[in-house]
């Protein structure tokens, strides 16, 4: 079929019409839409991260007063248990400081000490990830000569004075010669203050290894 | 027979509909273009609105943020806290009280029993891998028996070591290989004595440091 000339116009403008049409549909989603959409997907975005947040927050807020309220006690409880009962030095020795608590107690005891002797320090075995206070064992060894009943009361009164202590060793040899005069052996384990902060990675196998060097019986 | 005859040309044809091609078209633009800018606005309104609620959860996010980071900063000491107290607290928890040892052991012994040695000690490790650490106290007697019934004796003292007031913390009496063996003891140049001299071995449960 032959098309008249005018018909061939009709087409070509229709044509031409077309195309432009989808050429300002494209540029309008591209320029307008997409960028209007994108902005509103982002701002959705964005307000579900908010809500999320507010949410998390609004729900955690709700502790808040219990976390303070824990956060006092087991300050009041540390400060307590590390004042009382950590040890510290005294003339920048630990044995000083132990030698003139367990003395007093001893000679109450009836029992008569012959040799005190540092074990060193060792590590205590939990995890010190986030502590801010490190404790370490102080371990020494105590010898002494009494009767039964004077180091059974040194020990119960050792453990008294602070209940942080452990006796991890005792031992009580009887004497031929001397029948109620017993030689005794007595290992102590004391909290003191670790020498690092626990933010600082040191190895446990440094305590340990020193302990080894001063003579310590970590097992 | 009827002749039709069409003098008009193609070009010169009309439709006698009222809706031609030319104003569907133009029906169509003027819809598109309307469509096009309620959609426009549409999206616009809609940005707006997120934008505004946006703006709004900002503003409540920035009233909340610095109680939370008060939270958040409490939450560490917290746990800073934790981890102190239960290093300490492991001190307390890991102990056997041997003094209340010492003085239970001393009511229970039998009267014809003589200790010659006691030794408690322990030793830090773990039971099983991957359980906490623990300290593993055992207590090793040796003693002599001057009686007709030395074993007897023995036995009751064992029994005392097994008995309820061991209870929870005891975990096995063992007499070891050559525990129990008897002496012969010159007294005299006609007379003679044996004794019978025993060893015990007392293990405790394990008392972990967490």
């Amino acid at each position: 079929m032959k098309l008249s000339a005018r018909d061939k116009q009709r087409m070509e403008w229709a044509a031409a019409g077309l195309i432009g049409g989808a050429a300002v549909l494209y540029a309008y989603v591209h320029l307008l839409v997409g960028p209007l959409m994108q902005e509103k997907i982002d701002g959705e975005n964005k307000l579900k991260e908010y809500q999320e947040q507010i949410d998390k927050a609004t729900l955690e807020l709700r502790g808040l007063d219990g976390v303070k309220n824990e956060v006092a006690r087991l300050r009041t409880d540390l400060a307590v248990a590390t004042n009382r009962y950590v040890m510290t030095p005294v003339l920048g020795s630990m044995l000083v400081s132990v030698q003139n608590l367990i003395e007093p107690i001893a000679q109450s005891c009836g029992l008569q000490l012959e040799s005190c002797v540092e074990r060193g320090r060792m590590d205590v075995p939990v995890s010190k990830k986030d502590a801010g206070v490190v404790i370490e064992r102080y371990a020494m060894e105590v010898t002494a000569i009494g009767d039964y009943a004077a180091v059974r009361d040194f020990v119960q009164s050792l453990e008294q004075t602070n209940a942080y202590l452990c006796i991890t060793d005792v031992e009580i040899l009887g004497r031929a010669d001397k029948v109620m005069r017993h030689k005794a052996r007595i290992c102590m384990e004391w909290p003191v203050f670790g020498a690092r902060k626990a933010t600082e990675p040191a190895p446990a196998k440094t305590t340990r290894a020193a302990a080894v060097d001063r003579g310590g019986d970590d097992s | 027979m009827t002749y039709h005859v069409n003098l008009l040309l193609d070009d010169e044809r009309r439709s006698a509909s009222r809706f031609n091609v030319a104003m569907v078209l133009r029906v169509s633009i003027m819809l598109g273009i309307g469509m096009i800018l309620l959609v426009t606005m549409m999206l616009f309104v809609a940005g707006q609105e997120v934008s505004m609620k946006v703006a709004k959860a900002q503003a409540k996010w920035d009233h909340l943020k610095p109680q939370y980071s008060e939270l958040q900063s409490l939450r560490r000491v917290q746990s800073e806290l934790r981890a102190s107290s239960r290093q300490i607290e492991s001190c307390r928890l890991s102990r056997l009280t041997l003094g209340a040892e010492l003085a239970q052991l001393q009511t229970g012994v039998p009267e014809e029993i003589q200790l010659t040695a006691l030794r408690i000690n322990q030793l830090v490790g773990n039971q099983k891998s991957g359980a906490a650490s623990a300290r593993n106290f055992e207590m090793h007697l040796s003693g002599k028996v001057s009686s007709d019934n030395p074993k007897g004796n023995v036995d009751k003292l064992i029994a005392y070591l097994s008995s309820s007031a061991y209870t929870g913390r005891v975990e096995s009496v063992t007499v070891p290989n050559n525990g129990f063996r008897k002496e012969t003891v010159r007294v005299s140049v006609t007379e003679t004595r044996t004794d019978w001299y025993f060893e015990l071995v007392c293990k405790y449960r394990p008392r972990s440091f967490e």
